[in-house]
């Protein structure tokens, strides 16, 4: 029959699946957002210079247009381009544009304005039918809709759509997602950098304007809004891509990390904006008077360890000079220096501004101090041409040293203080223990009595972890338990068991080597019984 | 997401030169935004436990269920978490397990599927490997590991009712009709004394009761311990029948070890087949004894086992033997019983060993080797396939 396309269409997930649907719709409404943010950052630039303008329906108009652009852009991308269809539909959406946003300026202004005009077109239609205000209306009507319909392209094409990911699972298209997500990264922080310029023009003060600059908060809530908009929509799609890339995989997804993701991405980038708004952004601090204050401390606090270490021998001096003196002059001691009072000059709280300005200055030079790495990462081939140069080799290789004998001198550091922390452990726990031990690791002995007591130590060890061994079992019979409970080691087991018994029982000679296989045996079962023991799946 | 970083860039820069302090708050709140999601994929990630609950080990034919549990302690969610855990293709199709879950602040996921346990062997189930990355996706993805289990899938086993084996050890728990194995722990019942008989098999209270002298009837019985050798040397299978003759020697030892536990006679193995645990190593060999806890320590064993060319059949007796007591019963599970072989049988008998020879797969000229083995009393079977061991479930 025609028409009908014997191939089984994929399903689409029915209107009722939310959590696939949350996600879109959130994007949606945050691409509008950014459009309205849009406009309140032109209307307050292009307020300077019309005072007697009063454009705050533009705002709403951006919203709407916005939400009808995506609409439209959706229904439109199931007609080829450039198709009758494809066309009709842009002009058709067009005409009702322009007639709405007639109609709502004749509402705003009221009906004697369209009376007063409706007499005016019989005259000459096309003057005073296009405004100069209604142009205004209508060129940031087509911009709106012109941005709106570049991210409603670029959302299609990283939506999860059951057709497309059919063909890409077959092969026949192949779709560069990352690529797509950061031309909407691109596009939306191309538009921020806009924004900037317009905030930078309300507030430039050049004297050609009367009007004096828009104040802060209106602008800044602008761009604040249209960020934390922008960063709703990359998260968004971060999540239709990862659905994408699990689809084509075919791997089940949890039905609830959609409305998650929207609700904790909102939540989130919520928080941020407070602590955003909190931070200082004051940067004219007196950093040299912060960095002396810090150096002096630093100063104080090696006084201060120098003291310790002298106060002692002063007082010892001074026993030995009472001695010998019935009126010797005693040496006073060496007082603690104060610290010095930082000189911070003009602030009402000096504690609270020191903390605010060492947070913006190691925020600004973080960021200078990574953005340089990361730039200099991607420049590889140059960095290695750098490093061909003899001082900067040099350089290198001094830092390497030190960076190397910081380390070494760290690990000599952290050795000792463990051996140290051992020998002290062991010590306590010898005069804890009323009963003789066999030591841990038997010393100079014959090799056969230090297989046997490599064997004993390894059931003292056992015990101490809840394997004990009864009296009436053979070396065999506990061999077979700790086999049950270590089934993987039943060759080491049977490995030590069978040393044993050569050991104890013959009159073979036993080597070296033996014994050290012995050892790693012991070391290993003890090993296995204590990771079984820690296990918390094991009863 | 290559253009974040050069956009906080040059906000700072603008923010600096215009000083605009709407722009550094502005930046804040980007920097913000990647830090927080940088740092807190990391964090939660790093505090994930897993948890996986299987049996450790099950016999042929089970559906065994597996338990995945992820909890995540931390009271920051993961919004995405894709789970892989690698599986054996012997036990599961396909050879994965997939999801993405979603988890909130201190909460846990559990997820369950099912693998056939349709062959014997040590199978690893995992590692389980998981992958998160923040909302943005400017940070990457941040991995984490849980290393496999070890599963064990037992050979199959045959139930049988009766089998070729034979003993000379007296007084056990088996039956035998011979008067030679009299068990006097057995009393059967009691008749009148003939002349002969020992007086110190007279019943004097029965004799006082009846008026005559009577005498005590026991029961025979026998204690059965066998050892049994299977010969996993590839080299000596042929080529074509390698694979199924060696499967089926396992099933017939781990079929004749199940029967003569349930009779609680002494069973051993020894075997040439290496561990693959244990990179290569050949089995040490497991002396005879009685229980059920045996039995499963030879089960283990013949379900990790595999072929190899480390040791010949005969060397492995050669190795053995001698630790062997005296009439034990030596099954030799082969595929062919070449002159050295049979050197060492006449030698088993020698020493008071009774041998049995079980031949797997095609072996041609079986009915002279039989015939000829049949004359010094060693009895030998063919077995094909497992129809072949039906005799012995009758």
């Amino acid at each position: 029959m025609r028409g009908e396309d014997k191939r089984k269409a994929p399903a689409k997930p029915p209107l009722s699946d939310w959590s696939r649907h949350v996600p879109a719709l959130a994007a949606r409404l945050a691409v509008a957002t950014m459009m309205l943010c849009l406009a309140g950052s032109a209307l307050l630039a292009l307020e300077r210079f019309v005072p007697n303008w009063n454009g705050t329906y533009l705002l709403w108009v951006s919203f709407t247009v916005s939400l009808e652009a995506q609409i439209a852009q959706r229904i439109r991308q199931n007609a080829m381009t450039f198709s009758r269809e494809w066309l009709l539909l842009l002009i058709t959406e067009w005409v009702v544009l322009l007639t709405a946003i007639k109609v709502l300026l004749y509402l705003i202004h009221g009906p004697a304005r369209f009376l007063a005009d409706a007499i005016l077109w019989q005259k000459d239609f096309f003057p005073y039918f296009f405004t100069q205000e209604y142009l205004v209306s209508l060129t940031a009507t087509l911009v709106v809709w012109l941005i709106t319909v570049s991210f409603a392209g670029l959302l299609a094409i990283l939506e999860e759509d059951p057709d497309r990911i059919a063909q890409e699972r077959l092969g026949y298209v192949f779709v560069d997602r990352s690529q797509v997500r950061g031309q909407l990264a691109g596009l939306i922080f191309g538009l921020g950098a806009g924004m900037m310029v317009l905030a930078a023009i309300a507030r430039i003060d050049v004297g050609l304007v009367q009007q004096p600059p828009v104040s802060k908060p209106a602008n800044l809530l602008f761009m604040m809004l249209f960020f934390a908009c922008g960063l709703t929509l990359l998260a968004q799609t971060q999540l239709a891509m990862l659905r994408t890339r699990w689809s084509l995989e075919e791997i089940p997804v949890s039905q609830q990390i959609g409305c998650r993701w929207v609700i904790s991405s909102l939540i989130i980038l919520a928080v941020l904006a407070g602590v955003a708004l909190f931070l200082p952004t004051h940067y004219s601090i007196n950093i040299l008077g912060i960095l002396n204050a810090i150096i002096s401390i630093l100063l104080i606090l090696v006084n201060i360890l120098m003291l310790l270490v002298f106060v002692p021998v002063f007082f010892l001096f001074n026993l030995l000079a009472s001695l010998f003196a019935s009126r010797a002059r005693l040496q006073s001691y060496p007082q603690l220096p104060l610290p010095p009072v930082p000189a911070f000059n003009g602030f009402t709280d000096p504690i609270i501004e020191l903390l605010k300005s060492i947070l913006f200055w190691s925020l600004f030079f973080s960021i200078i101090f990574l953005s340089t790495k990361f730039y200099l990462s991607r420049l590889g081939e140059i960095w290695a041409n750098l490093r061909g140069v003899p001082l900067l080799s040099w350089l290198a290789d001094v830092w390497r040293g030190l960076i190397n004998w910081l380390r070494s001198a760290r690990e000599t550091m952290r050795n000792s203080l463990g051996i140290g922390i051992q020998r002290m452990r062991g010590r306590l726990q010898r005069y804890r223990h009323t009963a003789p031990q066999l030591p841990r690791t038997p010393g100079p002995r014959q090799p056969r009595d230090q297989v046997i007591a490599c064997y004993l130590d390894m059931i003292r060890r056992n015990a101490k972890l809840g394997l004990a061994r009864r009296s009436s079992q053979t070396p065999d019979e506990y061999a077979d338990m700790l086999y049950d409970l270590l089934p993987a080691e039943e060759h080491t087991i049977q490995t030590l068991t069978d040393a044993f018994y050569e050991a104890r029982y013959s009159l073979h000679d036993i080597r070296p080597a033996e014994v050290n296989r012995v050892r790693e045996a012991v070391n290993r079962i003890v090993r296995a019984l204590h990771d079984l023991q820690s296990d918390p799946g094991h009863p | 997401m290559d253009e974040f970083l050069p956009f906080l860039i040059l906000l700072l820069v603008v923010a600096v030169l215009l000083r605009e302090e709407a722009l550094l708050t502005i930046l804040y709140l980007l920097a913000g935004a990647y830090l927080v999601g940088r740092l807190w994929t990391h964090r939660a990630m790093a505090s994930l436990a897993f948890r996986r609950r299987l049996p450790e080990r099950v016999f042929l034919g089970e559906v065994v269920p597996v338990e995945l549990e992820v909890r995540n302690p931390s009271i920051l969610p993961l919004l995405w978490l894709q789970v892989h855990e690698s599986l054996p293709s012997e036990l599961a199709t396909p050879n994965y397990f997939r999801r993405v879950l979603s988890l909130g602040g201190h909460g846990q996921a559990q997820e369950r599927y099912l693998l056939h346990a349709r062959k014997r062997g040590l199978y690893s189930i995992g590692p389980l490997e998981v992958k998160s990355g923040d909302f943005l996706g400017l940070a990457g993805e941040v991995k984490a590991c849980m290393p496999a289990n070890q599963l064990i899938v037992y050979p199959k086993i045959i139930p049988l009712v009766t089998t070729p084996l034979l003993s000379r050890f007296p007084h056990g728990t088996l039956k035998h009709t011979s008067p030679m194995f009299e068990d006097p722990a057995r009393p059967l019942s009691k008749r009148d004394y003939v002349s002969g008989d020992s007086l110190r098999r007279v019943d004097w209270k029965a004799s006082a009761v009846v008026g005559n002298l009577q005498v005590k009837v026991f029961e025979s019985s026998l204690s059965l311990q066998v050892m049994l050798y299977l010969n996993l040397n590839r080299d000596e299978y042929d080529l074509r029948w390698r694979h199924p003759a060696s499967e089926l020697a396992i099933v017939a030892a781990a079929s004749l070890a199940n029967w003569i536990t349930i009779k609680k006679q002494a069973v051993g193995l020894a075997t040439n087949g290496i561990d693959p645990i244990a990179e290569g190593v050949v089995f040490p060999p497991i002396a005879p004894k009685k229980g059920r806890s045996h039995m499963m320590r030879i089960l283990e064993v013949l379900a990790r086992v595999q072929t190899s060319t480390s040791m010949t059949f005969v060397d492995l007796i050669q190795r053995t033997i001698a630790r062997l007591n005296w009439g034990t019963t030596v099954v030799m599970l082969t595929t062919q019983a070449n002159i050295d072989l049979v050197e060492e049988i006449f030698k088993m008998q020698r020493r008071g060993l009774i041998p049995i020879l079980l031949l797997f797969g095609n072996v041609p000229g079986f009915s002279e080797t039989r015939r000829g083995l049949k004359h010094f009393d060693v009895p030998a079977f063919l077995i094909r396939d497992e129809s072949d061991l039906d005799a012995w479930r009758r």
